[in-house]
């Protein structure tokens, strides 16, 4: 191996997998490169379909430092410990919303979550999900949700590219642009208890996506989405315990996304009933009501 | 072969003591029931005046009774807990633009209490109006 030079960048420092001696000179470690000496307990839910009835839990000595994340402790426990752990994971950045566990009973992502914060570690799969094995959930069910809301911008009629774009000013952006940030992690239908009692809600995350749709000033299909909205499996399952909005590692706040849906859904019930809503009309009207 | 066999959570039936957010929450929920009763109380004293002078004197002899002030006090108390948190999550649905800018959520919250307290002012100016036999 090449000469490495004396002080990493710590991210590099594991690329190379440093000895004691560099570990030292950075005055930092992580897991899989030196220990600083100290070691946390963390416990591990484990579930194996072929042969465990159901989850439990195993202890692991797990050694760490100021950047040890959460995501680099199960790492740890499967490249040294136990090889048969199973957990998904891919950005280690908040990025890609693959490596969210409950960490002490709260859903997070481990990748920004460190073990610096804590005395004891108890991780375990997504809440509210069924799971597949040890920290992996079955997030199908959620994926299928995203899809049924039509998350597209809907026209009446697709203008000719000759034409040129659908312009948008900041001002018009900015109405959908939080709902727009979601990363799929999951995180808020483990956290919504209205989810964990009727799996069939469609729950924060779609809902929120149903919202940036119908609040994007170049989508017409809102009379399209209202139906989702509008259902016993919609926006008035959410009864607002908020927690969804605590836990959005991006800041969707999904709660607000879903209660103005209520709103909306309220407003088109009011029009189906003096029989507007209807008519192809409402779909002109709720764009000209987007570009207010 | 299909070794897949996922194994389905179930939400335990004391889920809302998981975690204080959860409590706070079943917390706002509960004291709602306490609104009810009130309003239950006030329509009680409606009926007791329909019936007379009597009938309404000896409804609020017994609204003065320590039981019904205790009552009064834990009522007033768990409305005012349910509202401020009604008031915190109003922001949340009403994102109001002023110039093109989203109107920040302390300053929608800080304008519901104003209207509060101005709507408790007139009700309290009306009452005073009102025992000075105005």
């Amino acid at each position: 191996m090449a000469q490495l030079p004396k002080k990493l960048p710590i991210s590099e420092t594991r690329l190379f997998g440093m000895n004691d001696k560099k570990q030292e000179d950075s005055g930092e470690g992580n897991v899989s490169g030196a220990m600083t000496g100290k070691t946390m307990q963390v416990r591990v839910k484990r579930y194996r379909p072929e042969q465990d009835k159901e989850p439990w839990m195993q202890d692991f000595e797990v050694p760490y430092s100021a950047d040890t994340s959460v995501l680099d402790a199960v790492q740890y426990i499967k490249e040294n410990l136990d090889p048969s752990l199973s957990f998904r994971w891919s950005c280690r950045m908040a990025i890609c919303g693959s490596c969210g566990y409950m960490i002490n009973g709260v859903p997070k992502l481990a990748c920004e979550t460190f073990l610096r914060e804590y005395e004891t570690l108890e991780i375990g799969p997504l809440a509210n999900f069924p799971i597949e094995r040890d920290l992996v959930s079955n997030i199908s069910g959620f994926i299928d949700k995203l899809e049924t809301i039509k998350p597209y911008i809907i026209r009446e009629a697709e203008k000719p590219v000759s034409e040129g774009e659908y312009n948008q000013t900041p001002a018009q952006l900015a109405k959908y642009r939080q709902f727009s940030q979601c990363i799929n992690c999951g995180l808020c239908y483990a956290a919504c208890p209205q989810f964990g009692r009727n799996p069939e809600f469609l729950g924060p995350a779609a809902l929120a996506l149903a919202h940036r749709y119908n609040k994007d000033s170049r989508d017409e299909g809102t009379s399209t989405r209202m139906p989702f909205l509008n259902s016993d499996e919609g926006v008035w399952s959410c009864t607002f315990v908020g927690y969804c909005s605590e836990v959005c590692p991006k800041h969707v706040d999904p709660a607000a996304a879903i209660n103005q849906g209520k709103l909306a859904s309220t407003i088109d019930y009011g029009l189906n009933l003096v029989g507007l809503a209807k008519t192809k009309s409402s779909v002109t009207k709720g764009r000209e009501s987007k570009n207010e | 072969m299909n070794n897949r066999k996922p194994y389905l959570q179930e939400q335990s039936a004391n889920w809302w003591t998981e975690n204080s957010f959860y409590k706070r929450y079943m917390l706002r929920e509960l004291t709602s029931v306490f609104a009810l009763v009130y309003a239950l109380i006030l329509l009680w004293g409606l009926y007791a005046l329909s019936g007379g002078e009597s009938s309404f004197i000896s409804w609020l002899r017994i609204m003065a009774s320590p039981g019904m002030v205790i009552v009064h006090v834990i009522g007033l108390i768990s409305t005012l807990f349910h509202t401020v948190t009604w008031f915190e999550l109003t922001p949340k649905i009403f994102y109001v633009y002023l110039n093109e800018t989203k109107l920040a959520d302390s300053k929608v919250a800080a304008s519901q209490y104003g209207l509060f307290a101005i709507v408790t002012l007139i009700i309290l100016a009306l009452a005073v109006v009102w025992l000075n036999g105005g």
